[in-house]
Formats: structure tokens, C-alpha cells, sequence
């Protein structure tokens, strides 16, 4: 099993006002191929800023990231826009789809970054709403779908592009524990079927439930880093 | 052109003379209650030269006729100066055209003087303030004259230049730099008509100091009787 | 093209500030339209006035002419110079004109004119003076005719049917003076030649001028007005004894006053469109601050900063296409009216104003050409472009972490 992303010495400030808040405290991890890892831990755990650190949306203030090996520290802004695009897929507590496009659309937006040809990115799109059980709703808007179909066009939309990692940031969290676990399902599914691998930051213990290896986060420190 | 047609005599004085013996002995040398002269115009420009014979009647400083008598081409035409206005007949289509007041700085007759000349017929001493005069080394009296504020003079500054037996000597017109614009100089002193006076009159643009416009009086009757309709629309037709 | 899509659907998100702000920049383009259609169009009547009707496309003097306007700098040899220039490639038409100055008049008013000796019928291929007449005709076959500015004719009292009196010194110090029968007026709109002008047949001021065989002026009608330079300088060089100008080398000021009149028009357009760069940007920081959740989501997907700016600029490009056709709609209508119909002024003023020395019409009438139009729209997408570039470098500078947070 190869390792997609790892991270050793992680830190990360925050300067608020006079006061540093640390919200990660030195943290050494590695994020094996196929993977489905549920980063838990309350509120200001760190766990969100792990995410965030590992999909390059966030500089760390000491320590490195590698996704495939390679550090995120020395890319310009523009390379770690291609990586994100290439490599990682994201989905969003709150969904995040771009409102004026399709559901087809959405899923078929990173294939178009990718450069992927027409044809391709169209059996692509429909497979993948097919597979996250949207078929018949290609054309449909988002504010036209429940929140539920709008995740699902979320996950499409992050594993269409067929990245190395997906990140997920609470997903289940806005969802009602049926759609939760629906959508988590769907994942796993994902994972098993696919080998994709993902990382959630979740309170949700659903997620637990079907992850193959659980890290509890408290004050930026892991506290426990278990497979099950 | 008021200074060309009349003549006083000069009084003979012993003292010397006042700045308005010296001023009157400019304005007046050619003027009379009424004359009657035999004048010849010889013009010299760069592009031609040309000599006009003419005679002239005239009733103090008010009324002026002029008639060319010689080139042939021009003969018969006529100038009519009443107050500060000019009309010139034109025989050969037999009309009269009055001089408007924008053409009054144009030239009289393709000469150097302007229409205005004949029509300015102030006193020197009426119209602008003046120096003390001096002697030059021709032991001729200098004044110059300054325009007053309200004068409607177009010159910057006239010098006048009288001998002392108070004969005319020569009148230079200053632009308003102080450059000269052109001289008018008096010579040929004679017996004429009575009167001991210079008989020719010369104006020199200073910018074309070939050019000139030289004015001889060949006869001049002084006092004689013009009679009042001489000087009117319809004596212009005859 | 997904981003023209995205930037066509983001725009009608917010159906009505884009049609306002696109009904704001449509009236922009409108009103600059039809500005400069008016513009052109008093343009149109000072390049008739000064160019066609005085200067000609090209003027041919003696070469001590410029600037003294002596009588004695004339061309001689008329026939073999006309004929010569006549013979070149490229001129259409010869005038003849000779110049003199003169008193016109009867006893009671009589006023300075510029006489101007033409042959008629040369002169007509030229100049459109003959078109301007106010009253009587223009000059026939008569040597005794005389055309008056209409403002000079009633200056001196004078209709059709008089006779005036022309006094001139002629060219030897006579007094050249000839009776001239009044047969029209013209209403040329040049001041100048409505207040002091007159026109003669050229033999009639020759002999009063006694300037026989002789002319001040040679107006040339060139075929191509866009190549005046290069015909001006091969009549130069086949005839070296003579003065050869284009329009704009005969009268500068001409040339200046023209030139004025456009770069009028361009700082009109100038403010409109600063006017209207400032409602773009305002538009779209709005629209970017609405959005900064959405593109902190498209950074995330790996959008990299200069596709972002591209996809704001683009909308506001769309946005400006919309405002242009508008604005076309719009100022085609204004302009239309303005050429059929024109600005009547004449309840405020009467009988026309003077303006630089051209005496306009009291209705004001425009002239549509495509350049201006097209600068118009051109400038308006540029601007649109340009303006957006701001608004969309604080798009691009927005931090995906920051805008993913804000809920």
C-alpha cells in the first residue's frame, strides 16, 4: 500500500489579536492508499485545520505535507491550484456547488479544468452521478435538488476527477441522520469499489462506524490513531 | 493733410518762442479762412511711381475738395471732406462713395497718407501734452508731443521739429514702442500767395525708406472767395 | 467555453443590477453617439465652410503669398499653369481665383469688401458657394455681375437689381473703380465672406485691379482627399515656381480649429465613459463580494487566480456587449432624429450663430459616420474590461480557506 499524503511536524498558529492560538501542535501522520480515515475531536481540536493543511488550502507554520510524495511547502500558488485540481477532490459541510451550473455541469467543472476531451467528460459525468445515484437529475440546478442529491453532486463533483485524496469537512453535518448515512454508504462504497481513499473531519459518529481507521485530535495533538 | 493745404504766415518774433508759437507755426503753415491751390502728388512705392496733378479748394478745417486733374486715367475723380467725412466721385461710372469709417486708415489717392490725415484737422496743441522744447545742433526747436488720454491719436509720440525763424521743419510719428512710424519733412521755403512758405512736403514710411509721397504746391491763393457750395454731393458731378 | 457560460448565468443571478447597470451604459453609448453625431455634424458644416468652400483641397499660390497676401504676388501665365495642373493625375477640377480689396458701395453706405475674381464655372466644380445663394443667381455670362454676402448686401442697402460702385487701388496706384450689377447673395455660413465678401467674374477684378492674366489662387479638387500630401508634393515638384498646399498647410488654424472640434467629441466620450467605468466597478465589487464563498469553492477545485480574473472580466465583457447593443438601438434612434429632424434653436436665437467665425444654422443637424460609433463600442468594452480588472484581482486574492469558512 503506497502512502497518498503525509505529514510530519505539523504546526499551525493563528495570531488573533494579541493571543497565538495553536491549533495544531506538531502532528505526524501518513495516509495510506485506500484509506478511509475519520479525524475526530471537538470544536478547536484542529481537526478542520489538519484538512485544510492536507488539501493545500492553508500554509502551515512549521512542518511539511506531501501529497504522492511530493511537499506542498515549496509549490507556488498556481501549483498547488493544479494539485488541487488533479489530485484532490473536496467536499463541503455546506455542499459548495457552483449555483448557476447543472448538476452535470458541477461534476464535469473539474474534468473541464483537467482538460479531459468531450466525449470522455461526458461518460465521465454520467457515470459518476450514476454511481452517486443521480441519474435522470444531470440537468437539474442545485436549488432544484435536496440537500442530500446536492452532496451527492458534491461527491461526484470531488471524485470525478479521480483525485488520490479526498477530503471531506463535516458532510454529513447539515444532513438528517437517514441522508447522512445514505450519502456515508455511498462513500464506502466508493472507497471498497474504487480503492478511493478519504479523510473526513467529522463529530459524527456514523462516520466511525464505517471508517477503517479512526484519529482522535484534542488540543492539535493526536490522542489516538487506531484501524478497525 | 490738414498742415498741407493751408498756410499762415509765421509772425516774425524776437524772444523765444513759446511751445504754442512753435506748435501754431506747425498747425497753421498751410492754413487759411479759405484757399485755392494748384498741387502736385508724385507717389514712389516699390511697385510704381506715378505723378497727379490736382487742385484744391478749401473753407478753414472743416471743408476740403480735391479734384485730379492729371493722369488722364484718373481725371475728374475728386475727394470731399466735410468734417470727418470723405466722399470720392468716380466719373467714369458717375457715382459718389462715401469713405466708411473702417477704411479711414486706408490710403488717399494710392499715396501714403491715409484718409485720416485729411480728415484729422486738430491741433496739434489741443490734443497732446508736450515737452519743454529744446534746440538741436541745427538750431532748430524739438518738442515732442504726447497723445492725451482721451485723444483718439493712433501715434505712440509726433516730434516737431520748427526752425527758429518758426518755419516747419519736420514732424516724425512714433509708433507706440517708440519706434518711428514715418516722416513728414518740410522744404523749398517760398513766397507763396503771399506768405513765406515751405512748398513741399515729403512723407517717408520709415519701414520703406525708398517709398515716399511728395507734395509740391505749385500755386496757393489765400483767403480767396470759395464760395460754400463748392463742398457738397452734387459739386462732386460737375 | 464553460467560462462564457459561467459568466453569462452569474450575470443574470442578479437579473436586475445587470440590466440596470447595463441600461446605464446602454444610455452612456447613446448619448456619446449621438454627441458626436452633433459634433460631426457641426464638424460637417466647418469642413464645408473652411475647407470646400475657401480652401479647397489644395491651394496653389505664388510662393510670397502666405501670411502678406500681397496684390502684387500673383501667378502669371494663368492658361499654361491651370492647364498644367489640370494635366495631373489625380486633380478633378481647377479654380481660378484672384483677391482684391476694395470699397463697395453707393454714396450714402459703402463698406470694405474682399472681391474675389472666379470664372464661375470653374469655380462651381470647386467650391459650393453657388449653392448658398439667398437671393438672384449665382454669377452667368455678364461681366458686370457681382455676388454680395447676404450680410454685406443689406450692410450696404443693396438687393438684387442694384448697382454698387467698386473702388480699388489698382496694382499701378490708379483708382480703379468700376460699376458692378448686384445679381444674388449668398448665405455662405462663413462670416467672413457673409459680412465682407463679394464675388466678380476674374476678368472684370483683372482690369479693375490691372492685373490682366493674373490670379492669387489656384484651388485644386483633388480625386482622393485621403491622399492630398503626396499630390500636393508631385504638382510641387512639376511646377517649382509655385507654392503648393495641402488645406492643412494652407491654413493651420484651419486644420487646428478642425482637430479641436474632434478632440471635443473624444472628451465627451472621455467623461461618459469615466462615468461609466466607475458603475462597472461598482457593479462588480458588488458581485464579487456576494460571490467570495463561490470562489473561494472554485480555488478550491483548483481554479488558479488568473482563471478567476478572467471569468469576472468576462462577465463584465458580456455585461458591456449587452449595454452596446442597447446603446446602438438607443443612439441609432437619437442620431436618426438628429439628421432628419435636427436641434431647432431658432426660438432662442434668430437667423443662426456665429461660431469660430461660421455663421451655423439655428437647427442644429447631425452627421452619422461608423468610425466614431465604432470607437464608441470599442471604448465601451475596453473600459468594461479594464474597470472589471480590479474587482476581479480582489476575486482572485480571496483565500480559499477564508471563503469556505464564511458562512
Amino acid at each position: 500500500m503506497s502512502i497518498i499524503a503525509s505529514v510530519s511536524g505539523l504546526t499551525r498558529d493563528y495570531i488573533q489579536g494579541t493571543i497565538t492560538v495553536r491549533a495544531l501542535r506538531g502532528v505526524d501522520l501518513s495516509i495510506q492508499e485506500g484509506d478511509f480515515v475519520a479525524l475526530m475531536g471537538p470544536s478547536g481540536s484542529g481537526k478542520s485545520t489538519l484538512l485544510n493543511l492536507l488539501g493545500g488550502l492553508d500554509e502551515p507554520s512549521a512542518g511539511d505535507v506531501s501529497i504522492e510524495g511530493t511537499s506542498l511547502t515549496d509549490m507556488t500558488e498556481a501549483q498547488r491550484s493544479n494539485l488541487r485540481r488533479d489530485r484532490l477532490g473536496f467536499i463541503f459541510q455546506s455542499y459548495n456547488l457552483i449555483p448557476v451550473l447543472s448538476a452535470a455541469e458541477n461534476a464535469e467543472f473539474v474534468l473541464l479544468l483537467q482538460g479531459v476531451g468531450p466525449k470522455e467528460r461526458r461518460e465521465r459525468v454520467f457515470k459518476t452521478l450514476a454511481d452517486v445515484g443521480l441519474a435522470g437529475m444531470e440537468n437539474r440546478r442545485p436549488n432544484e435538488l435536496s440537500g442530500g442529491q446536492q452532496q451527492r453532486v458534491a461527491v461526484a463533483r470531488a471524485i470525478a476527477g479521480k483525485p488520490a485524496l479526498i477530503l471531506a469537512d463535516e458532510p454529513t453535518a447539515n444532513l438528517d441522520s437517514e441522508t447522512g448515512n445514505a450519502l456515508l454508504e455511498l462513500m464506502k462504497k466508493l472507497n471498497e469499489k474504487n480503492g478511493s481513499t478519504f479523510v473526513f473531519a467529522t463529530h459524527d459518529p456514523k462516520v466511525m462506524a464505517v471508517a477503517n481507521r479512526v484519529i482522535k485530535l484534542v488540543d492539535g495533538k493526536i490522542i489516538s490513531d487506531e484501524r478497525q | 493733410m490738414s498742415t498741407i493745404l493751408l498756410v499762415l504766415a509765421a509772425t516774425a518774433l524776437a524772444a523765444d518762442p513759446t511751445v504754442e508759437e512753435l506748435l501754431n507755426a506747425t498747425d497753421d503753415v498751410m492754413r487759411g479762412e479759405s484757399s485755392v491751390g494748384v498741387i502736385e502728388m508724385h507717389v514712389k512705392t516699390a511697385r510704381y511711381e506715378r505723378t497727379m496733378a490736382m487742385k484744391s479748394w478749401s473753407q478753414g478745417t472743416e471743408k476740403t475738395l480735391i479734384i485730379i486733374e492729371e493722369p488722364a486715367k484718373d481725371k475728374g475723380v475728386a475727394t470731399l471732406k466735410v468734417g470727418d467725412n470723405i466722399w470720392n466721385y468716380l466719373p467714369k461710372v458717375d457715382r459718389t462713395m462715401k469713405v466708411p469709417s473702417g477704411m479711414m486708415s486706408g490710403s488717399w489717392m494710392g499715396s501714403h497718407f491715409s484718409n485720416d490725415d485729411l480728415v484729422k484737422e486738430n491741433r496739434l496743441s489741443e490734443e497732446f501734452t508736450w515737452t519743454d522744447p529744446t534746440k538741436n545742433a541745427d538750431n532748430n526747436w524739438v518738442i515732442t508731443l504726447t497723445p492725451q488720454p482721451d485723444a483718439a491719436i493712433v501715434w505712440g509720440a509726433v516730434v516737431v521739429t520748427v526752425s527758429d525763424n518758426l518755419m516747419p521743419v519736420k514732424i516724425e510719428y512714433q509708433e507706440e514702442d517708440g519706434t518711428l512710424a514715418r516722416t513728414l519733412a518740410y522744404s523749398e521755403v517760398k513766397d507763396l500767395g503771399g506768405r513765406t512758405v515751405p512748398t513741399v512736403m515729403t512723407l517717408t514710411p520709415a519701414d520703406k525708406p525708398e517709398e515716399f509721397t511728395k507734395i509740391t504746391y505749385r500755386e496757393l491763393d489765400f483767403d480767396a472767395d470759395v464760395p460754400e457750395s463748392m463742398f457738397s454731393l452734387q459739386s462732386l458731378k460737375r | 467555453m464553460i467560462w462564457f457560460a459561467i459568466a453569462w448565468r452569474n450575470l443574470w443571478r442578479q437579473r436586475r443590477r445587470s440590466l440596470i447597470t447595463a441600461s446605464a451604459m446602454a444610455v452612456s453609448v447613446g448619448l456619446c453617439m449621438s454627441v458626436i453625431c452633433l459634433n460631426d455634424g457641426t464638424f460637417e458644416k466647418m469642413f464645408n465652410v473652411m475647407v470646400e468652400q475657401q480652401l479647397g483641397h489644395i491651394q496653389v499660390h505664388n510662393p510670397e503669398w502666405p501670411g502678406k497676401r500681397g496684390m502684387y504676388d500673383t501667378i502669371a501665365d494663368l492658361d499654361q499653369n491651370v492647364a498644367a495642373l489640370e494635366a495631373t493625375d489625380g486633380v478633378q477640377a481647377v479654380s481660378i481665383r484672384l483677391h482684391g480689396f476694395g470699397l463697395v458701395g453707393g454714396d450714402q453706405q459703402s463698406a470694405g469688401t474682399q472681391l474675389v475674381g472666379i470664372d464661375p464655372d470653374r469655380e462651381r466644380t470647386v467650391s459650393p458657394v453657388f449653392e448658398h445663394m439667398q437671393t438672384g443667381t449665382y454669377l452667368t455670362n455678364q461681366p458686370d455681375e457681382i455676388i454680395l454676402g447676404h450680410a454685406l448686401a443689406s450692410d450696404l442697402e443693396v438687393g438684387v437689381g442694384d448697382e454698387v460702385v467698386a473702388l480699388t487701388q489698382a496694382s499701378d496706384g490708379s483708382l480703379g473703380n468700376e460699376l458692378f450689377r448686384v445679381v444674388g447673395t449668398y448665405k455662405s455660413g462663413n462670416m467672413a465672406m457673409d459680412r465682407t465678401g463679394a464675388y466678380v467674374h476674374l476678368g472684370a477684378l483683372q482690369t479693375l485691379l490691372y492685373l490682366e492674366d493674373q490670379a492669387h489662387e489656384l484651388t485644386i479638387l483633388a480625386d482622393d482627399t485621403d491622399a492630398l500630401q503626396p499630390l500636393a508634393a508631385r504638382l510641387a515638384t512639376a511646377n517649382p515656381t509655385l507654392l503648393v498646399q495641402t488645406w492643412r498647410e494652407a491654413s493651420p488654424q484651419t486644420a487646428e480649429m478642425l482637430s479641436m472640434q474632434d478632440a471635443g467629441a473624444m472628451i465627451i466620450l472621455g467623461i461618459v465613459f469615466l462615468v461609466a467605468s466607475f458603475g462597472v466597478v461598482n457593479t462588480m465589487l458588488i458581485s464579487v463580494f456576494e460571490r467570495t464563498r463561490e470562489f473561494g469553492v472554485l480555488r478550491a477545485l483548483g481554479v488558479t487566480p488568473l482563471q478567476l480574473v478572467s471569468m469576472v472580466v468576462i462577465e463584465s465583457v458580456i455585461l458591456a456587449i449587452i449595454a452596446g447593443t442597447g446603446g446602438l438601438i438607443l443612439g441609432g434612434g437619437l442620431d436618426a432624429y438628429l439628421v432628419f429632424q435636427g436641434i431647432d434653436l431658432s426660438g432662442s436665437i434668430e437667423g443662426g450663430f456665429d461660431f469660430n467665425g461660421i455663421i451655423m444654422d439655428p437647427v442644429l443637424t447631425g452627421v452619422v459616420r461608423w468610425q466614431p460609433i465604432v470607437l464608441t463600442v470599442s471604448v465601451l468594452l475596453v473600459v468594461s474590461a479594464v474597470a472589471a480588472v480590479w474587482p476581479a484581482m480582489r476575486a482572485a486574492s480571496i483565500q480559499p480557506i477564508e471563503a469556505i469558512r464564511s458562512e
